[in-house]
């Protein structure tokens, strides 16, 4: 099938049916995924899909349907149907789609995949572990994906897409003598297969550390202290702040602590995050946002001030703020001038966090999180592993009283992040 | 969804075999402060076989779902089996069989149309408006989920089943001198949305108790940090059963290492708790997730995994069971069309007991009231991990403030042992998406349980 032209045929004939403005983003994929389960190769799985969003206005309402059936008959139904859907939506001067724009294509990643070398680095994954780690239990996924795409709307925005990435999970748990550590896991896009799964981030340090991890200690006693949280947790607590109070829907909702502070410094001089789609170094590359505009290369927060909101189409007419095609599908924070090393010598009392098991923080930032798979640092060493350790902090105080972030940094995929260090952290454990 | 003939063309050279025709059709209205910002339909249909041979699967699915797909995709599985069993040092299995036929189809007698839909939301939408104004912010949506699946196994299992499932939110946002807060609460269940209301008063009380809780929390102090005697409401047991112990006692868990592998017939809590995963039916109703026939085409039973405090079975799909050699329950799910079926939870509930929530919180000289919980993780080692976004403090047997958000954790196995007085009433909770490899549709539910908990705070 050729998608732009399928693209651009299903345009017109909804223009022509009398949609004011549509927008078309069509996605085929094929994914082969090989799993070790209970340590041994287990499932092949072979995917073929495909994914269709049509969204039109009409009268500034507008209504949006996903289906993956792509023929005739199933696209006139969805058509009546969205057509029908008009009627009882509500109008909204805010709604629209993408201004023309000159087309693009992007090609990324590895578009074939490589069969034979996923089987072998996966069989040298479970070699490895069950030879030099025999007390971890282990399942594994390596998947390839290829996929094309195609964005296109009425005012002529055209994007296509064809990309290629290899993924890798694995859950591990160390059981010795009817003891057991908590379970961790490793999970990101990786730009190819070049060297021993063990190799990437700290997967075999995380390996290492699980078997060390079954005979976990309570902390001496409830502390104030410092944390470092590993590259997989900053990433995710840099992505819940920026999402909580800096996206388009927190201001909409009023849920942000900092509706108007552009260009006013909110955190540490420490804290620069970027968005960097054209990263070289990122296997997974967001370039177009789902509005269809071309993803920017800029700072979000740049040495603690806030440089951009990252508002959709909607949210910034419905807000009156700019859109400034900046979103947080690819943040970078580069590393900083400490060794990790150097980081926990620095320490008196802390707590080496390399997992992290919270909720959601509310509004205020205030926040809890088991430490799992995590140490214990007394005067400037890792003691022990910790369980049953609850980690309270504020994350907005958290990135205002940042330490330092480590000279390290982990490649998650679609995202570049270091350790970070941080203090003023209530440590408690159970009575 | 249009089904067709499953088992015309027999897959030859395997063990076993499945094949499923599956549609997952979903629909989202959410407004915010009167405002439709969403209304949204999707519909993912496709076909799926997956073989077993020699100890390995082989899975091929596809979103067409022509005959000459159907057939090319029962290929592809097979030699994917075939082919990977080549690689595979494993040993292989007997598949164990309980195979069921049937029919389960719950459509609406009379669907609403989409109009309808959004005059019902607009008209809590207006509810809000009218009766609280100084709210900074006001949300309501309506979300839909039909799962129809049409599956045909190699054993003598067929059966074709329309799943539907109708939730409310509420959520409301007010702000303090320290910045905003907010409550929310997740309304609905099994049914589609017709099935389970008439009119928009049918939820005001509801919307009432929603604006207290956030006027509650405007008032809100932190929780001290350390172990406290708590009552978790009915509204938090359901995530207790399903994360913190549920989770530990899914056979591939348990194959895995977790910690209740060690525990079989042994005492895990204390003799007020009984644990169970339901089917599809409980105290002569439907759960909020009915399985009736699992994806393997199994028969699906309640198991009983805690019974007053003896942990007794494992949750198992057909490898599990034969690699554990224990009978089958009928826990094998897929999300998708395209999934492979996993061992997964269907209705966790722990069953009421004696005692009475005012009397249990009267009990209590300085603790917690935890009502609400935002997410919640679980671990091998049975030590969880809830997000507590609505809890109040007690104090003298009598609740207190509101505390603000925080987190309760603890060893699930460890803090079953200090359950010393449940409720005698019951609340499902008919919103749960579990996350394991594929987000899928769970019931959780329970009563209110007195016992020893670990909170974070100041």
């Amino acid at each position: 099938m050729d998608s732009r032209a399928f693209c651009k045929s299903l345009i017109e004939s909804l223009i022509q049916r009398g949609a004011d403005k549509v927008q078309i983003n069509l996605n085929q994929s094929e994914k082969t995924e090989y799993n070790l389960v209970y340590k041994e190769l287990n499932l092949l799985r072979s995917m073929d899909s495909a994914s269709l969003y049509i969204m039109l206005i009409k009268d500034q309402r507008q209504v949006t349907e996903s289906l993956n059936q792509l023929d005739d008959e199933s696209l006139k139904a969805v058509i009546d149907n969205l057509f029908n859907a008009l009627e009882s939506a509500k109008p909204d001067p805010a709604f629209d789609i993408a201004e023309y724009q000159k087309p693009q294509s992007f090609l990324d990643g590895p578009l074939e995949s490589d069969q034979d070398l996923m089987i072998q680095r996966l069989q040298e994954y479970a070699q490895e572990l069950k030879t030099q780690y025999p007390s971890v239990y282990f399942d594994a996924t390596l998947s390839h994906t290829h996929s094309q795409t195609v964005i296109m709307n009425s005012n002529g925005v055209e994007v296509l897409l064809e990309r290629g990435f290899y993924y890798f999970m694995s859950m591990f748990t160390a059981k010795k003598d009817g003891k057991m550590s908590s379970m961790n896991y490793v999970s990101y896009e990786i730009p190819d297969l070049q060297k021993s799964i063990l190799d990437y981030n700290q997967n075999r340090e995380l390996i290492r550390q699980i078997e060390e991890q079954t005979e976990p200690k309570n902390i001496p006693a409830k502390f104030k202290g410092d944390v470092i949280v590993a590259p997989t947790i900053l990433a995710d607590l840099t992505s819940t702040l920026l999402q909580s109070h800096f996206s388009g829907y927190a201001l909409l909702e009023k849920i942000s602590r900092f509706p108007n502070h552009l260009e006013q410094k909110i955190f540490s001089d420490k804290l620069t995050v970027a968005n960097r789609p054209r990263d070289p170094r990122l296997a997974m590359k967001y370039f177009v946002n789902p509005d269809g505009y071309v993803s920017r290369e800029a700072p979000i927060i740049e040495a603690g001030v806030l440089k951009h909101y990252l508002m959709t189409i909607y949210t910034a007419n419905k807000t009156g703020k700019k859109l400034s095609h900046v979103s947080s599908d690819n943040l970078i924070i580069e590393g900083g001038n400490h060794s990790l090393q150097e980081m926990i010598q620095n320490t008196t009392e802390g707590i080496l966090c390399m997992r992290a098991s919270y909720g959601s923080p509310g509004p205020l930032g205030d926040m809890s999180t088991v430490a799992k798979n995590s140490y214990y640092i007394k005067d400037g060493k890792v003691r022990y592993p910790v369980h049953e350790t609850m980690i309270s902090f504020n994350l907005i105080d958290a990135f205002l009283n940042i330490d330092c972030f480590s000279r390290e940094t982990h490649l998650l995929g679609s995202t570049v992040m270091p350790y970070l260090k941080f203090g003023e952290a209530v440590i408690s454990k159970k009575d | 969804m249009k089904t067709g003939n499953l088992t015309h063309a027999p897959l030859k050279g395997v063990d076993y075999y499945e094949i499923k025709h599956q549609e997952n059709r979903d629909q989202v209205i959410f407004c915010i402060n009167s405002d439709m910002v969403s209304n949204y339909q999707d519909s993912r249909a496709g076909l799926m076989c997956r073989a077993y041979k020699d100890g390995a699967w082989g899975l091929a699915s596809s979103a067409l779902q022509d005959d000459a797909t159907l057939k090319k995709i029962c290929s592809q599985a097979a030699e994917n089996a075939r082919s990977l069993a080549l690689y595979r040092g494993g040993k292989a299995f007997v598949l164990p069989a309980n195979p069921a036929s049937g029919e389960y189809l719950f459509y609406a007698k009379e669907a609403w149309s989409k109009k309808q839909r959004c005059d019902f939301l607009l008209a809590l939408d207006n509810y809000i408006k009218t009766k609280y104004p100084a709210l900074a912010t006001r949300q309501v949506g309506l979300m839909q989920d039909e799962t129809e699946k049409h599956i045909s196994t190699s054993d003598g299992a067929e059966f074709h089943e329309m799943i539907p499932r109708s939730l409310i939110g509420i959520l409301m946002v007010d702000n303090t001198a320290e910045g905003p807060v907010q409550a929310y609460r997740t309304l609905g269940g099994f049914g589609q949305i017709e099935d389970l209301y008439s009119k928009p008063e049918e939820i005001y009380e509801d919307i009432d108790a929603v604006y207290q809780e956030l006027m509650d929390k405007k008032e809100s102090v932190p929780s001290r940090a350390g172990s406290f005697d708590c009552v978790l409401d009915s509204r938090l047991a359901g995530i207790l059963a399903h994360e913190a112990i549920g989770h530990t006692t899914e056979a591939d868990f348990v194959l895995n290492g977790s910690i209740a592998g060690e525990f079989l017939d042994q005492e895990v809590a204390s003799a007020l708790v009984t644990l169970v995963d339901a089917a599809n039916t409980w105290d002569g109703k439907l759960c909020p997730v009915p399985v009736f026939i699992d994806d393997e085409g199994t028969r699906a039973e309640d198991c009983v995994i805690i019974e007053q405090g003896i942990l007794r079975r494992y949750m198992q799909n057909k490898e599990s069971a034969a690699m554990l050699g224990m009978p089958l329950t009928g826990n094998a799910r897929g999300h998708e069309y395209s999934d492979e079926p996993l061992i997964r939870m269907r209705n966790t509930l722990i069953l009421p007991g004696q005692d009475k929530l005012a009397d249990m919180i009267s009990s209590i000289e300085d603790g917690y009231y935890l009502v609400e919980s935002s997410n919640g993780q679980a671990d091998a080692t049975s030590e969880f991990m809830f997000g507590i976004s609505l809890g109040y403090e007690i104090k003298n047997g009598k609740l207190g403030k509101a505390i603000k958000d925080t987190t309760m954790s603890g060893i699930a196995f460890d803090l079953l042992k200090t359950v010393s007085m449940v409720s005698d009433d019951m609340f499902w909770s008919a919103s749960g998406m579990c996350g394991k490899k594929q987000s899928i549709q769970v019931g959780m539910g329970g009563p209110a349980i007195k016992c020893r908990v670990n909170l974070g705070g100041i």
